[in-house]
């Protein structure tokens, strides 16, 4: 009987152990309401639910306490975790989810009016300006560049750069940048309106000019030929985003772009956003360092969205009379497609209700993904 | 059965190039000429050792591949193909040139992984002994090629690199051939008396320093620099874009005028429909109406593009359609 008993007690011991209560710490049960925090932002207020609920729960599934050594943890070799992470490690998931955005995006906006891509080019100042502020702070220039990226706006940008130059700051990073894309329609109509008269606001663009199919399919070739040559270190991300918008525009692979606008990028998305919270365990994610990275992600997304508005007002001194720019449409130069456009086009019809600036914004809003990812490759080219 | 043969061709040809490839990103990674303290083999004993490092992010198979310890004259191979000529040459100068066996595992490189030969002369202790030594206290080069006599990697080793110290690259796998010869500047003396000098057979060239972000911490510690010129090649690769794209425009304007018809034809702005249509035009006018509706809010098809998808399912063909849709509270 006693035997039995010690033999139960011991083995009860090892068991409680084992249990995720006997290892839990306060950094993982704040780590955990962060979790929640996000799962409810997403649900309840519909924050980039799409991101923030694989996200939030795959915090709570990074959090939860375990012995280590029985390949379990997502830093552990050989783990199901672990497995699923090295996409992200080894950047596959980013281009995927590039073939994705490719295969979705019109870029019928962009080639009405091509000056617009430059409007998308200055808005990347964000992500230089929070460089420069990094560097101040104390980072060094890898790690700068990782963390500036977030003023790009793309949260697959940000994941493929951060795993190439910095990859423990990573998680922070990737969660920052997705919460600042959720944040956008708080963050830029003060720094919009702050920037622009009541006049500008209520500039009429011309409408768009119709855009053949053949300059359409032009596009992503002599897209990823002009800007690849110049930023090769950018091949992964561009080459995937302009093959997925020749998929779409050639007319004869509508099931390859349906597949890759559809089933492929919600499963990669699915499994990027899920290991990317579970990554953030609370070891690597509550640091000074993380604060730092929330301040100069806010710091770039409200440079990034000055520079775009500013960068119009500039262009327009340059502009005959009747081919003004709204610069209401300068905030879109940020690549959170398609809510800086939508924000545009908020915030100029408060101003004159019959001014739909949606379509002319929509033009810098997909010229900033091809130059955040120009960026990126630079930043990798020079700091990788 | 055309297309199969061209496609199985295409893929053989892909597939050698892409193993080729793999080859050629095979590096010398770090050498140690006089062992007196370092690694031990399976044996017991210490020898020379080389250590080649997979810089290629895919398994690259190093059997019958070359390592040597001078240049093999590839200039004058009698009418014989490089292969086979690389082949009588290791068996008739054992000293000279090894030629890697095939079927040990341990020679097939995982992406960016490292092995280690030991330059003992004694080949018959397996796949990673090769069959001739290193002679320390002179100068002694390697070589390594591709089993088609294509060199893949040099490295020269001075001549007065201590004992138990290594000739390695400063970064794991980045050096390049120049005309043939070693990148100098890639390489160093280790002598494992710090972590960044640390000797590492088998493994990451550990305390590697980045040069790039150490030379941009010095000397752009404000990101000034960097930022501008990053700017600048960003507004460069986005202006010829939108200036290519301009033209583009221009010529496809000038295009539609010219396809224009050259008597003007009139158009009335207001379509003469009749106020008592046929029964098959107010089909035609449903099928519009419902194709717009689809347009503006389903759009499933590129824009400006008019769809109508039809719907064959009804409640009596589709079991779907007769379910409820249970209200939920939000």
């Amino acid at each position: 009987m006693v035997l039995l008993e010690s033999f139960l007690t011991s083995n009860l011991e090892q068991f409680w152990n084992f249990t995720g209560f006997a290892n839990c710490t306060w950094p993982n049960l704040i780590m955990i309401c962060v979790g929640l925090l996000f799962i409810y932002l997403a649900i309840k207020h519909d924050f980039e639910p799409m991101l923030l609920v694989p996200i939030g729960f795959g915090i709570l599934i990074g959090n939860i306490p375990f012995q280590p050594g029985n390949e379990i943890g997502i830093y552990e070799e050989g783990s199901v975790l672990n497995i699923l992470y090295q996409g992200v490690v080894k950047g596959w998931y980013p281009p995927l989810i590039f073939l994705g955005i490719g295969a979705m995006t019109d870029f019928t906006a962009l080639l009405a009016n091509p000056k617009l891509m430059l409007v998308g080019a200055a808005a990347q100042f964000g992500i230089f300006g929070a460089y420069m502020i990094a560097l101040a702070i104390g980072f060094m220039p890898d790690q700068a560049g990782a963390i500036a990226i977030i003023g790009g706006a793309d949260g697959p940008t940000a994941i493929f750069l951060s795993g190439k130059l910095a990859p423990n700051l990573m998680g922070a990073i990737a969660v920052c940048a997705y919460s600042y894309m959720a944040l956008v329609p708080v963050i830029q109509p003060p720094v919009m309106r702050l920037l622009t008269t009541n006049k500008e606001r209520k500039i009429k663009m011309k409408p768009a000019r119709k855009v053949s199919q053949t300059e359409k399919i032009l596009f992503p070739i002599f897209g990823l030929l002009l800007t690849c040559f110049f930023v090769p270190s950018g091949l992964p991300l561009l080459g995937m985003l302009f093959f997925g918008n020749l998929l779409r525009e050639s007319g004869v692979t509508t099931r390859l772009a349906k597949t890759a606008s559809n089933a492929m990028t919600d499963i990669v998305t699915i499994v990027l956003g899920m290991t990317v919270g579970a990554s953030t365990q609370a070891s690597e994610f509550l640091t000074a360092d993380t604060i730092f990275i929330f301040f100069l992600g806010f710091c770039a997304f409200v440079i990034a969205s000055c520079s775009g508005v500013l960068f119009v007002k500039l262009f327009n001194l340059f502009l005959p009379k009747d081919q003004k720019l709204n610069p209401l449409i300068g905030n879109a130069g940020v690549s959170a497609v398609p809510m800086a456009a939508r924000i545009s086009n908020d915030v100029g019809l408060k101003y004159d209700p019959s001014n739909y600036l949606l379509m002319h914004a929509m033009g810098p809003n997909v010229a900033g993904v091809i130059g955040s990812a120009v960026a990126a490759g630079v930043l990798l080219g020079f700091l990788g | 059965m055309k297309k199969g043969i061209i496609l199985s061709l295409l893929v053989a040809v892909t597939g050698f190039i892409a193993s080729a490839q793999g080859r050629m990103d095979l590096r010398f990674n770090e050498v140690m000429t006089q062992n007196d303290s370092n690694l031990i083999d399976q044996t017991g004993h210490r020898s020379a050792w080389i250590e080649v490092f997979n810089s290629s992010y895919s398994t690259v198979g190093m059997e019958q591949m070359f390592i040597a310890n001078q240049p093999i004259d590839m200039s004058n191979l009698g009418g014989k193909k490089p292969k086979d000529y690389l082949n009588e040459y290791a068996a008739a100068h054992p000293d000279v040139l090894y030629e890697i066996p095939r079927g040990d595992v341990a020679t097939k490189l995982a992406p960016r992984s490292h092995v280690v030969f030991f330059a003992d002369g004694n080949s018959a202790l397996g796949a990673l002994h090769l069959s001739f030594k290193i002679e320390p206290g002179k100068e002694n080069s390697l070589y390594l090629y591709d089993v088609n006599g294509d060199l893949v990697d040099v490295v020269n080793i001075p001549a007065n690199l201590p004992a138990n110290c290594t000739f390695a690259l400063k970064a794991d796998g980045q050096s390049k051939l120049i005309d043939g010869k070693m990148d100098s500047e890639a390489w160093g003396v280790r002598d494992g008396a710090t972590d960044v000098t640390a000797i590492t057979p088998g493994k990451y060239n550990l305390g590697v320093v980045n040069e790039n972000i150490e030379k941009f911490a010095k000397e752009d510690s404000h990101g000034f620099i960097i930022s501008v010129v990053a700017m600048l090649i960003v507004f460069s690769a986005l202006l010829m874009l939108s200036i290519l794209f301009w033209l583009f425009g221009k010529a496809n304007k000038a295009a539609n005028k010219q396809n224009k018809p050259t008597s003007p034809v009139t158009t009335d702005n207001v379509a003469d429909v009749p106020p008592t249509a046929s029964g098959t035009e107010h089909e035609a006018i449903a099928a519009i109406c419902m194709a717009l509706y689809q347009h503006f809010n389903s759009h499933d098809e590129e824009s400006g593009v008019l769809t109508f998808n039809r719907d064959a399912n009804t409640a009596w063909s589709s079991k779907a359609r007769m379910m409820r849709i249970v209200p939920v509270k939000r």
